[in-house]
């Protein structure tokens, strides 16, 4: 009995290792995903231009280069990574609190809601504190939050039930889908145009405001979910069993929505419909390290990031000259990686 | 410590399951609950696990139990839930650690995880600790959640039709472990179960629980009788003795009334 029991206390240790490996080989690609992101645009600069510009943005290159680089390209490239890792924490612990596989900011319909809050601004031409740039984030934010707000009180009448919620949210993103289509149909053909590209969602609008904001919410929102990583990890194992160890399981998932809630909100709002990562990108995570969330969060996390921030590079690189917006590159870029994925791991445990 | 359960009442809704049950349970030994399909046998485990509400009280070592507050009720009263499949890709050894979840930090300490895998040896499955719990068999699961609540040091352990998909010689396994660690370490074990023969060899006294009310409470071989199990089965049984307490149970045929009830 001793060998065996030996060799399993090494096959234990060593999975820890390789999941610690996984994570920081993720990390690693998502640093060069946001290196290459910064190199890439449609200003085609030279590379040694952007680094110098880079190292010292005062005196080491002209005014334009540096104007592009820190104006434009960082902020949007650290919103890429900032948004792609909110959308997957976010999606990760919805999956977890909601036992679905399928649930995601965007089938939740919280992208929806937040959709149609960003249509109504546009459409009413809203202003907010004398500064209209802030008015379609602000009634998006309200709009995913509303979303979110529903979902809750219907869950709650029904004791926070999985099933519920997930339902609710369904029932949330057609009705948000049916009224945003009726705002497309009284807008202008101008006000339609400004709409629709909303929600396409694009990270052409990012700023260092922008990112300071989401950033912050995420920064936030990471240690509260951390805090409850044993209790979300014993969630997997079933409401019953989690039950039976003691944990408080309709307070952990209200907390938990209300946080990721928060997270999905202060994403969306400024970069627009991204459906995949939200999805896709806690499967991937998944699929590498399995369901401890010691790993599976900050993995998730990483994946979301490397994901919205590769998309970011692709959407520059499809028309050389021309950024496409990213929510359309996310999935069809993403679909084949993902795919490949299943497709290796084939007939595995669980739900992916 | 004692389990003293006195006039509980448990239902869902205005549905009444369970009705003032009484009985008391001593450190040290093992109750099996038997009774017939739907007569609240997972209710009133689930009750006292503090799972569902009830009316009553339940008090260990004079304490009462509703008082706590949950996750510390959870850390006196270990409850392992019926099976029910899993489709979580978490693996035996991940499983087995949460059941003590409220020790741990970001890093599993090394005894901690030594002690998992002593548990894993102990229930001999040590060889599954990085399989994925949802892909093992019935039995290979209830295996491992009996080793997650030995894990736990808690003083009452409740467990529902904890060896119903098992094999004989697992099935025995589990009931000498869980009677071993009971006598040795003073804990109390309250087990609900079908297999009335099991029950018989295993348990220090049989909690006969029907339609919601307890019947009687005694040593097995008092409790079953051919004449009580008529009553509440409705089933003509046959009852063959072994040595020591062992009996075996054969259920011979069905009488009309009971298809009435």
């Amino acid at each position: 009995m001793a060998p065996s029991a030996f060799s399993a206390g090494i096959r234990v240790r060593s999975r820890a290792g390789r999941r610690a490996l996984v994570i920081a080989a993720t990390g690693l690609l998502l640093l060069a995903c946001f290196l290459l992101d910064i190199l890439t645009g449609p200003a085609m600069l030279p590379l040694n231009a952007v680094v110098a510009a880079l190292l010292d943005p005062v005196s080491g290159s002209d005014d334009l280069v540096a104007a592009i680089i820190w104006d434009i390209r960082l902020p949007m490239a650290l919103m890429a990574v900032v948004v792609g890792c909110a959308l997957a924490v976010a999606g990760v612990e919805m999956q977890t609190i909601l036992d679905n596989p399928l649930a995601s900011p965007y089938t939740l319909g919280l992208s929806a809601a937040s959709g149609f809050g960003a249509a109504v601004s546009i459409l009413s031409g809203a202003s907010l504190f004398g500064r209209p740039e802030w008015a379609v984030p602000f009634y998006a934010f309200v709009g995913a939050l509303v979303g979110c707000a529903l979902i809750y009180a219907i869950g709650r009448l029904r004791g926070m039930s999985s099933g519920v919620m997930v339902l609710a949210g369904i029932a949330i993103l057609f009705l948000f889908q049916s009224l945003l289509s009726l705002v497309q149909y009284l807008a202008s053909p101008e006000t339609l145009q400004e709409i629709v590209f909303w929600l396409f969602g694009s990270l052409l609008k990012a700023n260092w405001e922008t990112v300071a904001i989401t950033g912050s919410v995420l920064v936030l929102v990471l240690p509260f979910l951390a805090r409850d990583a044993w209790r979300l990890t014993a969630l997997r194992l079933g409401e019953e069993r989690a039950r039976a160890l003691g944990i408080e399981v309709e307070r952990l998932r209200l907390h938990v929505f209300l946080a990721v809630s928060l997270l999905t909100a202060s994403a969306v709002c400024f970069v627009g419909t991204i459906g995949f990562v939200g999805l896709v990108a806690p499967h991937v995570a998944r699929m590498l390290v399995g369901e401890d969330q010691r790993f599976l969060l900050p993995l998730a996390a990483l994946c979301g990031g490397v994901m919205l921030s590769g998309a970011s590079v692709l959407s520059k690189l499809v028309s050389p000259g021309a950024v496409v917006p990213i929510g359309i590159v996310t999935a069809v870029a993403g679909l084949p990686f993902f795919f490949a994925l299943i497709l290796r791991r084939g007939g595995g445990a669980g739900w992916s | 410590m004692e389990l003293t359960v006195t006039g509980v009442d448990v239902g869902y809704g205005r549905r009444r399951i369970v009705r003032s049950a009484t009985f008391g349970l001593e450190p040290g030994t093992v109750t099996v609950l038997v009774g017939p399909n739907g007569a609240g046998k997972s209710t009133l485990l689930r009750a006292i696990a503090g799972l569902l509400p009830y009316r009553g009280s339940v008090r260990l070592g004079g304490e009462e139990l509703a008082r706590m507050a949950f996750g510390e009720r959870a850390r006196r009263v270990a409850y392992m839930p019926q099976d029910h499949g899993s489709d979580t890709v978490l693996t035996v050894f991940e499983v087995v650690l949460l059941g003590i979840h409220r020790e741990l930090g970001w890093r599993i300490p090394r005894a901690h995880a030594e002690a998992v895998l002593r548990v894993l040896r102990r229930m001999g499955i040590e060889a599954l600790a990085d399989r994925g719990f949802a892909t093992l068999s019935g039995g290979q699961r209830q295996l491992t959640m009996f080793a997650q609540m030995l894990l736990r040091s808690s003083a009452v352990l409740l467990l529902d039709e904890p060896t119903s998909a098992l094999d004989l010689r697992h099935q025995l396994e589990i009931l000498e472990h869980l009677r071993q660690v009971v006598r040795e370490e003073g804990r109390i074990a309250l087990v609900a179960m079908h297999d009335l023969s099991l029950a018989a060899r295993f348990a220090d006294s049989l909690l006969l629980l029907d339609e919601g009310r307890i019947r009687t409470h005694g040593p097995p071989l008092e409790v079953l009788t051919p004449a009580r199990l008529a009553r509440v089965y409705g089933v003509e049984v046959a009852i063959l003795r072994g040595e020591g307490n062992a009996i075996g149970i054969v259920p011979l045929r069905r009488y009309a009334a009971a298809i009435d009830r």
